[in-house]
Parts: C-alpha cells; structure tokens; sequence
C-alpha cells in the first residue's frame, strides 16, 4: 500500500508540472520527425530493405520511438542524486525497500504514458493474436529495464557525478534498441548477437511484436525475466558493497 | 580588455582544476561524446549502404555534414555548455546573487564562467576527421578553410544564443529542465540533410532556428560553395538575437528575486 501513495505522488508531481510534460511530448516528435524523415529519403527511389517497405518502416519507428517514452533512465540518477544530497541516510532509517520504492517512482511516473499508450497498444496486440503475452512480455520488460538502471545506479556509491551517464544511455538506446532503424536490417550474425541484449528487448523485440512480426515472444519473455533476476541480484551485491563506502552526516 | 583576458585566464585555470578534481566526470564526458560520434557515424554507414544519396548528398558530404554538425556542438560545449547547466540552478536557487556584486558584466561572465576541458580532445578528434575525410578534396584551399572557420565560430556562437534565450526561461518558469533540452533536439534535427525535411521544417530550421544553415552550408563550403546570402543572414540574425538576449537577460534580472 505504501508503495501505492509513492506511485500516486509521482502521477500529482507529473500532472502539476504540465508544461514539462508538453515539452517532453514535444521534444519525442522532434526526434521521430527526424528519423522519419530520413528514412522517408532512403524510401523515396520505392527500394525494400530486407522485409521493410515505406509503410512498415514507418510503423515500426514510430512505435519504438513511442515506446521510448516509458523506457527512460530517470532510476539511474535517483540513487546519485540520494548521495549527494545526504537524503539517503533519510531514506534508510524508513521503513521502506528502496528498490521497490524507485519502482513505485517509476510506474507513477510513467501512468500517464501507460494511459495515453493503453488504447494503441490493445488495437495493436488484438491485430496479432498476441495480446496476454504481448501485456506479458510489455510489464516484464518494464521491470527488467527499472532493474538495470536500478543496477547501474549503484556506481553513484563510486562516482562524484553520475549526469555524465545520460547521453551514454541515449546513445546506447538508440542504436542498440533499435529506435534509429530496425536491428533486422544489420547482417545476419550481428543481428543474431544484439537481438538479446536488454535495449534490444524493450525497444526492437517490443516493436517487432506490436507490429505482428515476431514470433518467439515466450522466449524472450524468459531472456527477459532472467536479465531481471541477474540485475535485481548485482543491485543487492553492489548496494551493499557502495553502503560501506557511504558516508552520510546528519538526518 | 586588460581585464577581460584576466578573467577568461582565472576562468580557464579553475577549470582545469575542477577536471582534476573530477576526473572521473571528465573521463565519461569524454567516452559520452565518443559514442556519440560513433552512433551517428554508424547510422551514415547503415543508410547509405542502402542507398547511394541522400537529400542530394553523398556518403562523403554527409560525414563533412555529421562532423561539422560535431564540431559546433563540441566548441559550443567547451565554451558554453557548463555555464549554461549552472545558469538554470543558480536562478532557481536565488544564487545569481554572488554574480551580480561583482563590478563585471553578468552577462558575459556567465556565458564564459567556465570550460568543458575534455571538450578540447573532442575537438580535435572530429577536427583529424574531417581532414581525414577531405584528404582527397582537392577543392579546398587556403581561403577555404578561413571561410569554413568563419563560419564555424559564428554557428557556435548561434548554438550559444539559442541556449542563452531558453535558459533565461528559468527567470519566469520554476521547472525548466525539459525546456533545456529542446535546442539540443532542434540541433539534432539540423545535423541531418536540411533536404529530407518538409517545406515548413526547412522554413522553420533555416530562419527561425538557424540550426539547418549553419550546419548544412557551412558543411558544403568543403565541397560546393556557400550561399553568401545565407552567411549575411546568420551574421544578421547573430546581432539581432545578441541584442535580443541582452534584453531577456536584464529583464530576467530584474524579474530576479533572492532571499539571501
């Protein structure tokens, strides 16, 4: 229940500061026009690169860019944020999981998105026959991204700064989750490499499934469930480790 | 000016020492940039393997486009971007205070308050790039390269205007950090072929957020020639905004509140 009022503070947090929001919404359409954009060039002498047409091209960008909504890496810089400001030690003495707690975050931070996606997704999934495992596969993949940020999140124990690691992350995600083109038009061995890497999971494997495409979606259910597991497992390792270095003064 | 070179001298030096003390914030500034380059040099190769041009470009001006897009941001970063992240903080926390005592122009003592030194291999990495690029150019010569350099500064100092005006917001707008983020995106946009857009984005990233020209045309001064009217344009558009954020800047001011 606790974790419940920490999900619905962070859903009033969003709604108060609206025109964040709008921004947020705003800047997405920037980056999609521009991939778009580019790849609408690429298209325009009516070529097909390996299954894509124009038109799946298209559906498949902008559902990976929208999804990119909900997979964002605020949890990474909540823990470094905690140490700098000393408002861990706050943190410890309550009577709170601080990893289920940067969950609650997460989710009330992203209710909004989950709203506003609820719809398309369903007529999505529906489309394909896929829609338990799709949901399925949709929460697991959320979970499993929360934890390796969560996981990541401990280097904050080490490091005076951690904001230098956002643009990495972009970076990463963007080519590695597929959101600048499809991993499926890269060779064949190179594809079958990066297809199970975690980006790979929330941003292709997600979209390829929405889009009907995608088959083996109880296998990578289970690679993501794992992946879960191992991150949730190296964030208890490392938090513990980074605590006997955490050195707070005053509550 | 006596003083000036002074300060930009003080600047430079507790920058320096501020890289030392952060060393490891510098090491991954400096891997985050890498990667950068490397997402947007990868993506060129993946396009083009898929199509000989784009927008009227081929593989070789859309590298020189990629790295001079790499180039403003990483002179624009050296100079500007750390001023810029405080800016925002300092006005919400009431701690422009310190600033204003000071018998120098706040203006411009924010704006070069303190160097991304990392920045500086950035620089010359993308710099080795596009020589390494434009080995075979046999159309570039002395005059070029001035004019290129030209331009270049002035693009950077455009990046520095756009920043400048949306980090003033924070005068009137208590969370702005998304805000912030927007020229990047804008910037981002205009590091591609200004060609793949629709007529009303190119309107939008040549004349009211020159990002498109001063990407696009300076890039093509290494292998076409440049359109002097664009150049006279960004020179205008420069002195314009300048003025225009000097304003925003001193309304800001005076909008400016502290309870220290």
């Amino acid at each position: 229940m606790r974790y419940l009022y920490i999900a619905l503070t962070e859903i009033k947090s969003k709604l108060t500061y609206r025109f964040d929001l709008g921004v947020e919404f705003f800047s997405k359409l920037i980056e999609l026009t521009m991939t778009l954009a580019v790849w609408n060039a690429v298209f325009s002498s009516g070529i097909t690169i390996r299954d894509y047409d124009k038109k799946s091209m298209i559906a498949y960008l902008v559902i990976s860019s929208v999804l990119s909504f909900l997979y964002t890496f605020e949890p990474c810089f909540r823990l470094g944020k905690l140490i700098h400001s000393g408002r861990l030690s706050v943190q410890l003495i309550r009577p709170i999981n601080l990893w289920k707690s940067g969950l609650a975050e997460q989710t009330g931070r992203k209710a909004i998105y989950f709203i506003i996606l609820f719809i398309p997704f369903v007529i999505f999934a529906k489309l394909h026959n896929y829609f338990v495992l799709s949901i399925i596969l949709f929460i697991v993949n959320f979970v499993m991204f929360y934890s390796l940020m969560a996981f990541i999140s401990t280097v904050a124990f080490w490091l005076e700064n951690t904001w230098p690691l956002r643009p990495v992350f972009s970076a990463v995600y963007s080519l590695l989750g597929g959101i600048l083109f499809p991993l499926d038009i890269l060779p064949e061995p190179v594809y079958r490499i990066l297809v199970y890497n975690p980006f790979a999971l929330v941003g292709h494997v997600t979209a390829k499934t929405l889009t009907g495409s995608n088959e083996n979606i109880a296998l990578y259910i289970l690679i993501s469930v794992f992946y879960t597991l191992i991150f949730y497992f190296l964030y208890k390792i490392f938090f513990k480790a980074g605590l006997k270095k955490y050195e707070g003064v005053g509550l | 000016m006596k003083k000036c070179i002074k300060l930009l001298n003080m600047f430079f030096k507790q920058s320096t020492e501020e890289l030392l003390i952060y060393r490891s914030t510098a090491v991954i500034t400096l891997i985050f940039s890498f990667m950068f380059f490397a997402v947007e040099i990868i993506f060129g190769f993946i396009v083009y393997s898929y199509s000989s041009e784009l927008a009227g470009l081929n593989f070789n001006q859309y590298m020189n486009l990629i790295f001079t897009a790499t180039l403003i941001t990483n002179i624009y970063q050296f100079f500007f971007t750390v001023g810029h992240e405080n800016l925002s903080d300092y006005i919400v926390e009431g701690e422009l205070d310190y600033i204003l005592i000071r018998p120098v122009n706040s203006y411009f003592y924010y704006a070069f308050n303190r160097q991304d030194i990392p920045s500086l291999i950035n620089i010359l990495v993308t710099t080795l790039a596009l020589i390494y690029n434009n080995r075979l150019n046999t159309d570039i010569n002395f005059s070029v390269i001035v004019f290129y350099i030209i331009c270049i500064l002035l693009s950077v100092w455009t990046l520095f205007l756009v920043n400048q005006i949306v980090v003033c917001v924070a005068f009137w707008k208590e969370k702005v950090n998304k805000l912030l983020g927007m020229p990047e995106y804008f910037y981002d946009a205009s590091s591609r072929p200004l060609g793949v857009y629709p007529g009303f984005i190119r309107f939008i990233l040549s004349y009211i957020i020159p990002f498109g020209i001063i990407t696009n045309d300076s890039s093509l001064i290494l292998t076409e020639r440049f359109p002097l009217v664009h150049l006279i344009y960004i020179i205008l558009w420069n002195i314009i905004i300048t003025i225009i954020s000097v304003i925003i800047w001193k309304k800001g001011l005076k909008h400016y509140a502290s309870a220290n």
